[in-house]
């Protein structure tokens, strides 16, 4: 079993509900933002189209940023392919950040909230509970996907542009979606096999 | 003891709860469910069960919490002390207690009352639609006509809403997403940002690209809609009616493709028009004649099969030369050449015609499709329009010549074609209550079945020496109205004897400093009011003028009984479920936040008009026995909510039933959905009424030195320039204009620091869009501070982002920005303040459907250093 | 042409839907008594008049357009003509209750019952928006 994710560019409006939805999620501290969406415009006046280009920790089949990790910390899961990162092991080297070649890892240096007042009770009951000085990112929403939910940025997605599922699942949505749409993988150059797939726009 | 509290029926603290209830970030209303973990709101997530969102939110939506916990929020009733007004005077805000609020804010109100009611102004904000209702009724219970919706109101709808209304029977129209194969979105971005059942929308839309619906999208910004569109169409801006026109002309004329039976069954194209060009009626019933061709005469319509109705010839009827009403517009089309649609809209001729050829064609004209076991007829191509096509002078014009590239095909609330927003309903089938249907005035052309107020779109009541201090009993085709804060306001009551000025107003939560044009123009109609209320959830740049500031609950401490009622506002249009949501409190209120809703049913008891605000809420509410509210009884809003659901839904459905399901559902019928066949009513092709309101209108102002413009009172479109288009000051070569972001609300949501910190990654949310060659052209850098300059001297500040993506001669600005009270810290200095760049006046506003004039043109020069 | 718009349209379906309730039928007196009726002024209304709540003795069979001219009689034209408008037909946005029920048809007849009928009337607000 190996957890994936296909975001269909054709539907994706880039309305930023995903990156919200996993920020609500997870009471990620300011500037940091699991998902991302990028927007890039493409062509020349008149035939111009602005494209939206969700992001998120590919989980690797391969990832350089297991392999760079000194303590251990970063891992991937045997049993569904999720890469994650072990809190209490890491030392906030940064080193897997510098091998992500996708820059979807943050280092959460200290205490930080919104407001100049202080900490939100959602802050409190969000944010607090993140360690520091370690780095943080994506984990699929491994919690909530073994409760038998759908990660976050999939479930609110207003378009229905995110699909999850099995990629070791002939059968299942995500396989059908990539092999019938063509789907493609970011920088599939690097070798690094990432998990998350997107469907042409 | 606080009668009014909603303490009482709180549920208890749960460890973990979902609480189902809706969102209120914007107008949308999408229906969510709050987390709410000892006794914090964790997460909150779409409602799946809910027609509205279908289980999913944007950005917006999501980010809630944020506004909730925002340490800014006000939590106690405030009272200036520095009696003197002005943007930069610092009211000298005191923390005084409810019953000193009340105590005072009762005082006056009763003394006004006693004076004059009218001199009371009651506004709201669009964003929160639970407000609508409750304000209504103690406007309606006080006795003031007086109501404004501040700028979400002004800017939004006197074009768009009065059109979608007598064309559609609804506030807006959309495609019909499920079936349509070509739509045209001229400055519209319906499913791919905010508004009308907005998230709903978002699935919808995505679904017909995955299916494979052309989607063009008619804009001078290539944003949201436009991003997605197979085709993106630059227009120059505002002027929509040429494209639309050039379209039609060409459908009619040069290809002959129309939709005869449609023509002669639903609209007045077969009506007869004389030399006045008004219609030919019988002597005696005054009933519009059509010629009837197989008894070779002239009859009424309502007693000529419409296919023996003709839509063409030269008659002579009772000694008067005339002819169809749809000659009348062939004809009037024909100056519309595709060369002439170029020069004005900068649109090539080929495409007019290329766009003219594939509407037409895929329209099918004739064809059907059997939905759900009904037979019906087929039109998949859909022409809309929104706040883009809206926002101008001409915006009556624009919208109408837009929503006629529909009727002329037949592609009106039929499958596939161009839907109102729900436009009639059967009712909820236990109780048959909830029930609308449009019907017919005595010429036969529709009334809506179901409104937001009582200013029907059509028929125009007939203008009279106006009472009201927006002038909307003169301009009756107008709805919301600029002139209760314009420049030469005072001028206009003096000309027309209004008897009485603005004293007080009850403000909820609209920031009109910001939202309705330049803040000098507000600021000087505010200082004017003798007292100001504002219920609010932060200071605004408005709360400078505010004697006494409520400190509000927001949505997720509030009651709601009908948040996505009417249908028409906020439901999905198209085939699924009918839904009614309502909201409930999540949390408690903070502090002495207290919900507007128990603030003003308290106020009347306090002044003494509840029996007054009791009948209102009855007639609001459309409440029947045993539901209605008797006498003068003190009823809390909870009894009132209830009574509402039970009145609607049946005794075993109050308030307690729908805080435990959220919502109730029922499925919709395609004769419901796709309702013109079966209706009885049609709708103008040709918009004769408005030469007798025009020459109404102009015998009351005219004596009085107010000369009115008949041209826009024309029975047929045109392209009539807004000011910008007049302007030929050298160096002011672009037309400056705002648009809504996905991110964004109004002026509310900048204070939202997720919302905020978004924007500030997205590329166009604080910029001012400017075309790259142009900018490249003139010596500007992406990301250059500029000054941008109107023609009457008013300046903004903002940093350009240069982009492929807009009109040569256009130059975009993101949502209404630029905050500068304190009192929003995150908010404070982001983006751009682009209405501070509109004037606010008889010259900037319609002559017939007083909207105000969005458009303006300016130039742009270097800002000397970066802030 | 010649051919029906909605042709394949089956008129009847529309029959098949859940009507609204009706509005009960107060007990009819087929007597020549005289009609009581308690008209009731919310609002600006009631702020125009003197009296916010009155009551008229009418002729037997007179129609809620009957009991509205009474009306215009005992408080004046001004107050008549916020309620109609120069055709007599009733302004949109003032509403009409009899027995509690909502009336839009001044044609609508009232009947003599043993208690008074109560009318009340209301204007509501016209401009919307957003």
């Amino acid at each position: 079993m190996r957890w994936g994710m296909v975001i269909d560019l054709k539907r994706c409006i880039g309305c930023y509900g995903c990156q919200l939805a996993c920020k609500a999620e997870h009471g990620t501290p300011p500037g940091v933002y699991y998902a991302r969406v990028l927007k890039q415009e493409e062509g020349h006046y008149p035939t111009v189209r602005q494209l939206s280009l969700p992001v998120l920790c590919n989980h690797c089949e391969d990832p350089p940023c297991v392999e760079a990790c000194p303590t251990g910390a970063s891992f991937k899961w045997e049993e569904d392919g999720i890469v994650d990162i072990d809190h209490d092991l890491c030392v906030g080297c940064r080193s897997c950040m510098m091998a992500c070649p996708y820059t979807n890892r943050y280092f959460n240096d200290q205490r930080q909230h919104y407001f100049a007042q202080g900490m939100t009770p959602y802050e409190e009951a969000r944010t607090g509970s993140h360690q520091h000085n370690v780095v943080m990112k994506c984990n699929f929403c491994r919690d909530r996907v073994r409760a038998g939910k759908l990660p976050a940025c999939v479930a609110n997605c207003p378009t229905i542009a995110r699909t999850f599922g099995d990629l070791d699942d002939p059968l299942s949505e995500v396989s059908a979606l990539i092999k019938e749409r063509g789907g493609f993988t970011l920088h599939p150059e690097l070798g690094t096999g990432p998990s998350v797939y997107y469907l042409p726009p | 003891m606080n009668l009014y509290s909603p303490r009482s029926d709180m549920p208890p603290i749960q460890e973990d709860a979902w609480v189902p209830s809706t969102c209120s970030l914007c107008y949308g209303t999408c229906s969510i469910l709050a987390h709410r973990v000892d006794g914090v709101v964790v997460k909150i997530e779409g409602n799946p069960d809910s027609e509205v969102g279908k289980g999913r939110l944007c950005g917006k939506g999501v980010s809630g919490i944020m506004t909730h916990y925002d340490p800014n929020r006000l939590r106690y009733p405030m009272r200036r002390t520095n009696p003197k007004k002005g943007l930069n005077e610092d009211p000298g805000w005191k923390r005084i207690s409810w019953d000193e609020a009340l105590d005072e804010i009762g005082e006056v109100l009763r003394k006004l009352r006693a004076d004059d009611p009218r001199k009371l102004v009651v506004q709201r904000t669009t964003t929160v639609t639970a407000c609508r209702v409750p304000f209504h009724a103690f406007a309606t219970a006080f006795g003031t006509p007086n109501f404004s919706v501040s700028g979400g109101g002004q800017h939004c709808g006197n074009g768009a809403h009065l059109i979608s209304g007598m064309m559609h029977a609804s506030w807006s129209v959309v495609p019909d997403f499920e079936y349509c194969n070509y739509s045209i979105f001229f400055g519209a971005s319906k499913g791919h940002s905010a508004g009308h059942a907005s998230c709903s929308n978002m699935g919808k839309a995505a679904d017909a690209r995955a299916r494979g619906m052309k989607m063009v999208v008619v804009d001078p910004l290539c944003n949201f809609a436009a991003a997605k569109a197979t085709e993106w169409v630059p227009l120059r801006v505002g002027t929509d009616a040429a494209l639309a026109l050039g379209m039609c002309n060409v459908m009619v004329n040069e290809l002959g493709i129309y939709d005869g039976p449609y023509l002669q069954a639903k609209t007045n194209a077969p009506y007869l028009v004389g030399p006045d060009k008004l219609y030919v009626r019988h002597p005696e019933s005054k009933t519009p004649l059509v010629w009837d061709t197989r008894t070779n005469g002239a009859r009424p319509f309502n007693e000529v099969p419409a296919a023996d109705m003709a839509l063409e010839g030269e008659f002579t009827v009772g000694g008067i030369s005339c002819h169809p009403a749809f000659q009348s517009l062939r004809e009037h089309l024909r100056k519309f050449t595709p060369d002439w649609a170029e020069k004005i809209s900068g649109v090539s001729a080929a495409t007019v015609r290329r766009l003219a050829k594939e509407f037409a064609t895929e329209a099918r004209i004739g064809s059907t499709i059997v939905v759900d076991g009904v037979a019906l007829p087929y039109r998949p191509v859909a022409a809309i329009a929104f706040r883009g096509a809206q926002g101008h002078k001409n915006s009556v014009y624009n919208f109408f010549s837009v929503t006629l590239l529909n009727h002329l095909v037949g592609a009106a609330d039929v499958v596939g074609g161009c839907l109102g927003f729900n436009p009639t309903s059967h009712g909820y089938p236990e109780t048959g209550m909830v029930r609308y249907l449009p019907n017919a005035d005595p010429d036969g052309l529709m009334i809506v079945g179901s409104w937001m107020g009582y200013h029907y779109p059509y028929p125009p009541a007939q203008p009279r020496l106006p009472q009201n201090l927006g002038l909307q009993d003169l301009f009756t085709i107008g709805m919301t109205s600029p002139f209760l804060d314009s420049t030469d306001r005072e001028e206009m009551w003096e000309k027309f004897d209004v008897p009485y000025r603005p004293e007080v107003m009850i403000n909820c939560g609209a920031n009109l400093v910001m939202s309705i044009a330049n803040k000098d123009a507000v600021a000087a109609s505010l200082s004017k009011y003798k007292f100001i209320v504002s219920f609010d959830l932060f200071l605004t740049e408005t709360s400078n003028f505010v004697d006494i500031i409520l400190p509000d609950c927001d949505y997720l401490q509030s009651l709601d009984a009908r948040s996505n009622y009417p249908f028409i506002f906020s439901l999905p249009a198209g085939m699924g479920e009918w839904c009614w949501p309502i909201r409930q409190p999540v949390l408690p209120p903070e502090g002495d936040q207290r919900q507007f809703a128990d603030v003003l049913l308290e106020l009347a008891d306090r002044v003494g008009f509840r029996a007054d605000l009791n009948a209102a809420y009855n007639a609001w509410l459309d409440l029947r026995p045993p539901y209605r509210l008797v006498g003068d009884e003190s009823y809390s809003y909870e009894r009132i909510c209830d009574a509402e659901l039970k009145n609607n839904f049946g005794t075993e459905r109050g308030l307690e039933w729908f805080k435990e399901h959220g919502l109730i559902k029922w499925k919709k019928k395609p004769e419901e959905v796709y309702w013109r066949p079966f209706v009885d009513a049609r709708v103008p092709v040709y918009l004769e009424f408005l030469k007798p309101i025009g020459d109404k209108i102009a015998a009351i102002a005219e004596p009085r030195g107010l000369k009115i413009p008949l041209e826009y009172y024309e029975p047929l479109p045109d392209f009539l320039p807004c000011r910008s288009h007049c302007c030929d000051k050298p160096g002011f070569d672009f037309y400056g204009f705002y648009y809504r972001d996905v991110v964004h609300t109004n002026s509310f949501t900048m204070e939202n620091p997720w919302l905020d910190e978004t924007a500030r990654l997205d590329p166009f949310s604080y910029a001012i869009a400017m075309n790259r060659s142009e900018g490249v052209k003139r010596g500007f850098a992406d990301g250059q501070a500029v000054w941008v300059e109107s023609e009457t001297g008013r300046k903004v500040k903002g940093r350009l982002k240069l982009t492929e993506g807009i009109h040569p001669e256009g130059l975009g600005f993101a949502a209404m920005c630029g905050h500068w009270t304190d009192g929003q810290p995150v908010a404070k200095g982001k983006g751009v303040f682009y209405n501070d760049l509109l004037e606010l006046d008889w010259e900037h506003t319609s002559p017939i459907n007083i909207n105000l004039d969005l458009c303006v043109k300016v130039r742009v020069v270097p800002a000397e250093s970066a802030s | 042409m010649g051919v029906r718009w909605d042709a394949v349209v089956d008129p009847a379906a529309v029959g098949r839907h859940q009507p609204r309730p009706p509005l009960p039928q107060p007990v009819i007196d087929r007597s020549s008594r005289r009609i009581r009726v308690c008209v009731r002024l919310f609002g600006a209304l009631a702020a125009l008049s003197a009296e916010r709540s009155l009551r008229l003795e009418l002729p037997a069979a007179t129609t809620i357009a009957g009991a509205l001219a009474a009306l215009g009689e005992r408080l004046g034209g001004t107050l008549l003509a916020q309620l109609l408008d120069e055709r007599g037909q009733k302004r949109r946005h003032c509403r009409l209750f009899v027995g509690g029920y909502p009336v839009e048809d001044l044609r609508m007849p009232l009947h003599a019952t043993d208690d008074p009928t109560e009318i009340d009337i209301i204007l509501l607000i016209a401009p919307e928006g957003g």
